[in-house]
């Protein structure tokens, strides 16, 4: 029987370093548009980078189906290596996803589960790769902001400030963002509202 | 609206501190160990798991030892502890047709197939304080631990094999399970999330709520087809090896409830059936919740739910003690605000009352004031 190949390592130190990295995520997401960096040291399989498979690990589980998009779906190295630092399974479908991962094309926000009125947490948390992340471009307000922020994220469909209009507007339904570069993290939470730079 | 619980830190510390102290007693008297709790006081701590839903007899021990042997806080930490785990996988359901038997009992038939299994039971003893109940048997041989060796078949499987009781097949096989510690439970709720609860709900609760039906608020008219305690085998099916591998073994108890009949134009009357399963050696609760399973198949099975026993929102939402001694032991709780709101309105409301008999005529002396609102919270 030939020998499987290992998955890559995940963080050394599971515990604090997910802990770590749980704290990050918090405060990104509490404050919309804040550019904050994750060390995470991972190597995880291309074309996964490093912020988005430190985020994979910290938030998911048994428990939590995961979608990958084509790129990331390709081979089974993503899968493989997420299965089995996690245990999380894949979801069939965007909509069945607690959360998902996007590397490449983006995929209609609403093919992602909106939640419900009753339940809005039961949608899909978007861990979306970007190449650029940086404190221009898109006007952002909402909590957690005080004022207006700015934000750029690219590359991303050029009618992306549209669909986070729609996806605001779902309000308090709707999907959650996060985009990792390769060493940073920001967050637009579904209460955000984006509008082009003026 | 709770005024957040801070300041008076050192008050605190002293309440911990004394606290500890009443817990450890008398320093002349030897301290009692978490193994000692564990064998010594079994049913203590099968009662801790099965209502703390969580199977660990170590920690269940430790629980009653920390919380003094006050169950529900016992049972409560229990809980605490089991929200920290993470989830590997789902078991396979166990097999308690395979169950390896120490007590095995029905009262519909005096022989049947694998026989009366008597067991450790209280069932036989004049509950007669016995000062010694122990010490002066430890020095004589153990009895020989009475088992079955062979599978012993339920007593409700016979009584299938005739088409006297209504079949469970079609409601267990492939249909996917709730889980009420991920999902919110909604009313209706299936027999399934049902039974979750139930296994779960305070045994207090559910004795009642089961003598309640017996006494006739909502006649079943149970007999007890069989009670069943032993050790199961349990095991998982990891996805990457697809076969089942053997997690360890488990003690439960097994409560079969036989009762009155349903029957339609198209299917001849049959026994009905109530279900309870527990962990460890619980049979009270198993019998308890086998009666109340049983009462809230009561719309089901095509009547309607009038006591509280088949009332599935009533019994359903109060039957977690940790949840009913939270919001019981909350009113602990500062409440300064809100009183000053009621003390307010009740002034209000005196004043009024006060105002309005001073201008009333003499003779008119029963008049009331407008009722308050209801106190909300």
């Amino acid at each position: 029987m030939p020998a499987l190949p290992a998955p890559e390592p995940a963080f050394r130190d599971p515990v604090r370093q997910s802990q770590t990295v749980f704290r990050l995520v918090m405060e990104a997401m509490a404050s919309p548009g804040r550019i904050v960096a994750v060390p995470s040291g991972l190597a995880p399989p291309a074309p996964l980078n490093g912020p988005a498979a430190a985020l994979l690990l910290t938030l998911c589980d048994y428990e939590t189906p995961v979608w990958l998009d084509e790129a990331l779906d390709e081979t089974t190295d993503v899968a493989t290596f997420l299965r089995f630092h996690t245990g999380a399974t894949l979801a069939r479908s965007p909509s069945d996803a607690a959360f998902a991962a996007i590397a490449a094309a983006m995929p209609p926000l609403s093919l992602f589960a909106q939640g419900t009125p009753a339940y809005p947490d039961r949608s899909t948390t978007l861990i979306v790769q970007v190449e650029t992340l940086a404190n221009d471009g898109w006007r952002l307000e909402g909590p957690g902001i005080r004022g207006s922020a700015r934000l750029r994220a690219a590359p991303l469909p050029a009618d992306f400030v549209d669909r986070l209009r729609v996806n605001r507007a779902a309000f308090p339904c709707g999907v959650d963002i996060f985009f990792a570069s390769d060493r940073t993290i920001a967050a637009l939470p579904r209460s955000v509202r984006v509008s082009e730079a003026a | 609206m709770y005024v957040a619980v801070k300041g008076g830190e050192a008050a605190i510390s002293a309440a911990h501190e004394l606290l500890a102290r009443e817990r450890r007693g008398d320093l002349g008297v030897p301290e009692i160990t978490p193994e000692q709790i564990r064998d010594q006081l079994t049913l203590a701590v099968n009662r801790t798991m099965c209502e703390g839903s969580l199977y660990d007899p170590e920690l269940a021990a430790l629980a009653v030892k920390q919380a003094r042997g006050d169950l529900i806080e016992a049972i409560f930490l229990l809980r605490a502890y089991r929200t920290t785990l993470p989830r590997l996988g789902n078991a396979e359901p166990v097999d308690t047709a395979a169950m390896r038997i120490r007590r095995r009992i029905s009262a519909t038939y005096k022989d049947l197939p694998g026989g009366q299994l008597l067991g450790p039971t209280f069932d036989y003893t004049h509950r007669l304080l016995d000062a010694a109940p122990v010490s002066a048997r430890e020095a004589s041989e153990p009895v020989a631990p009475a088992s079955a060796e062979e599978p012993v078949p339920h007593v409700t499987a016979l009584l299938d094999r005739e088409g006297l009781i209504e079949s469970n097949a079609a409601t267990i096989d492939g249909a996917p399970v709730g889980d009420i510690t991920r999902d919110p439970v909604t009313f209706p709720a299936g027999r399934d999330i049902r039974l979750q609860a139930l296994a779960r709900g305070d045994e207090g609760f559910l004795l009642a709520l089961g003598y309640s039906t017996q006494r006739g608020y909502g006649r079943t008219h149970p007999f007890a087809g069989e009670i069943r305690m032993g050790e199961v085998e349990i095991e998982l099916v990891p996805e990457e090896l697809g076969f089942a591998v053997p997690l360890g073994r488990l003690t439960l108890t097994e409560c079969e409830m036989v009762n009155q009949f349903k029957g339609s134009a198209d299917a001849p009357p049959q026994f009905t059936r109530g279900y309870g399963l527990v962990f460890g050696h619980s049979e009270r609760k198993a019998m308890a919740m086998a009666l109340v399973d049983r009462a809230l198949r009561t719309e089901e099975l095509g009547q309607e739910a009038t006591t509280p026993a088949q009332d599935q929102e009533f019994v359903l939402a109060h039957a977690d003690n940790v949840q009913a001694t939270g919001f019981v032991e909350h009113l602990k709780l500062p409440h300064y605000v809100d009183f000053q709101a009621e003390l307010a309105l009740l002034r209000q409301l005196r004043a009024e009352w006060q105002a309005a008999r001073a201008d009333r005529p003499v003779e008119d002396t029963c008049a009331e004031p407008q009722a308050g609102r209801e106190a909300a919270e």
